[in-house]
């Protein structure tokens, strides 16, 4: 072989190896860095107990399912039309223009984790704020937007034996829009019985179901008098575990209707 | 005899052959060695040597690879080799206009390392000196006692007055010598912060966000009111009559700080920006202030570059050196639009201009860049003009919701009034989950 040649050879066979030989040990330096920074929930996931062990890896169904997390896969939202006084604490000045929509946001966290009580017992066994926002209309009417996030005190059901599994969402409403609904505490006392009472009767028929979101709307009409409570409606969002070459999506909330339809009479 | 001695003879001869024969036989092959050897000078065993260079070639690479990992071996998200970095510095010396290395090239002149032409036309680093004819002025071509090292402090006193309700100012006087100096903004930080309410509940707004939106890390986390001061010399050597002196700053709080040459009589400041201050005011000299936002939009392109009855946001026009003026005629649609603004809003402000102060031009002993720290107004003085420093004097500043000094008092200045937002403590922005039982975690 002549000396160029071999040259060319050593050269050309040897470039590859220019990349691949730092490349397979930043590749270790990766796999051991994100290994040490999730450490603690793999170990966590692989040690567990079932239902645990199945939805490793799978962050969709560990939002849904895991019962450690708090997540966003399982919420109340709240939807709160307020007075701007109502923000206020007794004896407080109003402030300055300019700070009204800092003080709307400012106290939206605090006013959601004020509902936190009302749903911790037989729905919630924890409970904390996910997110919050607030807005100021140009009526001075302040709306607060956000989500509890919640780990459920309700059975979920078998979702760890489901074949096929594929998480299917369906859509309900809770109180009916017809009869005036005030919104106190008492009014949703009774859409989270009738949401846990639904999935109730979706877990004996599908086998498993967990609330994803409940979520309260209090409205007032522009022409409601200052002192008449807001109006109360609530929807619930389920989700089934279920055996996708068995039920489709359409399927389900036909099941989650007929239900609903039961539960209403 | 005669067969005898013939067959002795021949016998001789046969034996003389025979050895000839076999000193050939045994010669012949060392001999085609010999040839061999000399002919390819190849080693004992040629197809070995070739593997050896390859084998050799292999181990050379294999520790060239080792040795570019080990270099970067500290983290594979943060490889910025020291060959790579050094460039970006050079890269960046190279944008910024900084002067060569006087290793290489000799000496720098320091006037012109201090300028540098921009997008927006010429900028000026301290202690360069922005002038009419962009001359390579430094501080101590027109000063004395100008000291760098004092130069992000504050006024020791501020005294508060109002701006200009309408957009009017007082009319030059006969004899008046009007003198414009428009900029972008000072290059010059101090540690006063003016900023309105509005402002401040808008960053805290972000702030909140940013910990409410549920994303670590947000970039909003911590965002306070921008109204850091910028401090702007403006020395003043013309004696040719009393001086009107209109000092427009664009996008900035400026304090200008007025160094009076000698014989020079300054008869009346006016200050055209968002919350302007000016210190070293001479007795008698009149001062009135417009403040921008309350005619037109703040700094925006397409936006506040109309003719309109108060247009004093002071556009400048853009000169032929101007790079995004070059960019513009090579085709580049961005500066084309960015360069219509400026010619429109030039125009339009011009036309304010000489319609509120009774037919004078802005163009009028105009010095107009992008950014600077100093500026002359006049000619270079035959003797350097006193230097006196911003926090040994007093300044009149515009009236803003808010004027503090400092980081320190900033902080606590965002702190209190969020606390009184969330009304209590900080903490509340993310309150702690409950569980069942009332026990918080």
């Amino acid at each position: 072989m002549r000396p160029i040649t071999l040259l060319f050879v050593v050269v050309f066979m040897g470039l590859p190896l220019l990349w691949y030989v730092p490349a397979m040990i930043w590749g270790y330096q990766v796999t051991t860095e994100s290994m040490s920074e999730d450490g603690a929930i793999s170990e966590e996931l692989v040690g567990g107990p079932a239902p645990v062990q199945w939805f490793k890896n799978r962050a969709e169904l560990r939002g849904y399912y895991s019962l450690e997390d708090l997540t966003k896969r399982r919420t109340v939202s709240f939807d709160i039309d307020l007075d701007f006084n109502d923000l206020l604490a007794p004896g407080e000045s109003v402030p300055d223009n300019d700070l009204l929509e800092l003080y709307v946001k400012a106290r939206a966290p605090s006013q959601l984790i004020a509902f936190c009580p009302e749903i911790l017992g037989s729905f919630a066994k924890k409970c904390d704020v996910g997110s919050s926002g607030g807005r100021l209309s140009r009526d001075g009417r302040v709306r607060i937007q956000g989500s509890l996030t919640y780990l459920p005190a309700y059975e979920l059901g078998n979702v760890a034996e489901v074949q096929n599994g594929q998480v299917m969402v369906a859509r309900a409403r809770l109180l009916d829009t017809n009869a005036e609904q005030i919104a106190t505490p008492e009014n949703r006392q009774a859409a989270l019985s009738r949401a846990l009472e639904l999935c109730k009767l979706v877990r004996a028929e599908l086998g498993n179901c967990l609330i994803s979101d409940l979520s309260f709307k209090q409205t007032r009409s522009r022409r409601a008098a200052q002192d008449e409570q807001p109006q109360l409606s609530a929807t619930v969002r389920v989700a089934v575990f279920a055996d996708k070459t068995v039920y489709r999506q359409d399927s389900l909330q036909n099941e989650i209707e007929r239900i609903q339809e039961v539960l209403m009479n | 005899m005669a067969g005898r001695d013939d067959f002795e003879a021949r016998l001789r001869r046969l034996e003389q052959k025979a050895a000839t024969q076999d000193a050939e036989t045994l010669t012949a092959p060392n001999a085609r060695q010999a040839n061999t050897k000399k002919s390819t000078k190849a080693p004992l065993n040629p197809g070995m040597g070739n593997r050896l260079a390859i084998v050799l070639g292999f181990i050379a690479l294999i520790g060239i690879a080792l040795l570019a990992a080990w270099q970067f071996r500290q983290s594979p998200f943060q490889i910025v080799p020291t060959q790579l970095k050094d460039s970006l510095v050079s890269a960046e010396g190279w944008l910024s206009g900084s002067a060569p290395d006087p290793a290489e090239t000799g000496p720098a002149d320091p006037r012109v390392a201090t300028r540098l032409q921009t997008h927006q036309g010429w900028s000026f680093e301290s202690p360069g000196v922005a002038n009419r004819g962009f001359d390579p002025l430094i501080m101590g071509d027109v000063t004395t006692g100008f000291d760098p090292a004092l130069e992000v402090l504050a006024p020791q006193e501020f005294t508060v007055f109002e701006a200009n309700s309408e957009c009017r100012v007082r009319i030059p006087s006969q004899g008046d010598i009007v003198h414009n100096i428009r900029l972008e903004s000072g290059n010059s930080k101090t540690q006063a912060h003016a900023f309105s309410t509005a402002a401040m509940a808008k960053a805290l707004i972000g702030h909140i966000e940013g910990i409410t939106s549920g994303h670590s890390g947000n970039y909003k986390i911590g965002s306070m009111a921008d109204g850091q001061m910028s401090k702007i010399d403006v020395v003043i050597t013309d004696t040719s009559g009393p001086v009107y002196l209109v000092l427009q700053d664009f996008a900035a709080r400026t304090i200008w700080n007025l160094h009076l040459g000698e014989g020079v009589n300054l008869a009346h400041v006016v200050l055209i920006g968002e919350t302007p201050a000016v210190a070293g005011l001479p007795e008698g000299a009149g001062l009135e202030a417009l403040r921008i936002s309350d005619f037109v939009e703040r700094f925006e392109f397409g936006s506040n570059d109309k003719i309109e009855p108060c247009m004093v946001a002071p556009w400048r026009v853009p000169r032929e050196d101007w790079l995004g003026l070059q960019k513009a005629k090579g085709g580049n649609q961005l500066f084309e639009n960015q360069m219509y603004s400026y010619n429109a809003g030039a125009r339009a402000f011009a036309a304010w201009y000489a319609e509120a102060l009774a037919g004078w031009t802005p163009f009028e002993n105009l010095v107009a860049v992008n950014q600077t720290a100093h500026v002359l107004a006049g000619p270079v003085p035959s003797t350097p003009v006193p230097y006196t420093p911003l926090q040994t004097r007093k300044a009149h500043i515009l009236n803003t919701d808010h004027l503090v000094i400092g980081e320190d008092a900033l902080r606590s200045l965002h702190d209190t009034t969020l606390e009184a937002a969330i009304g209590g403590s900080v903490a509340m922005l993310d309150p702690a989950p409950l569980q069942l039982g009332g026990q918080e975690q």
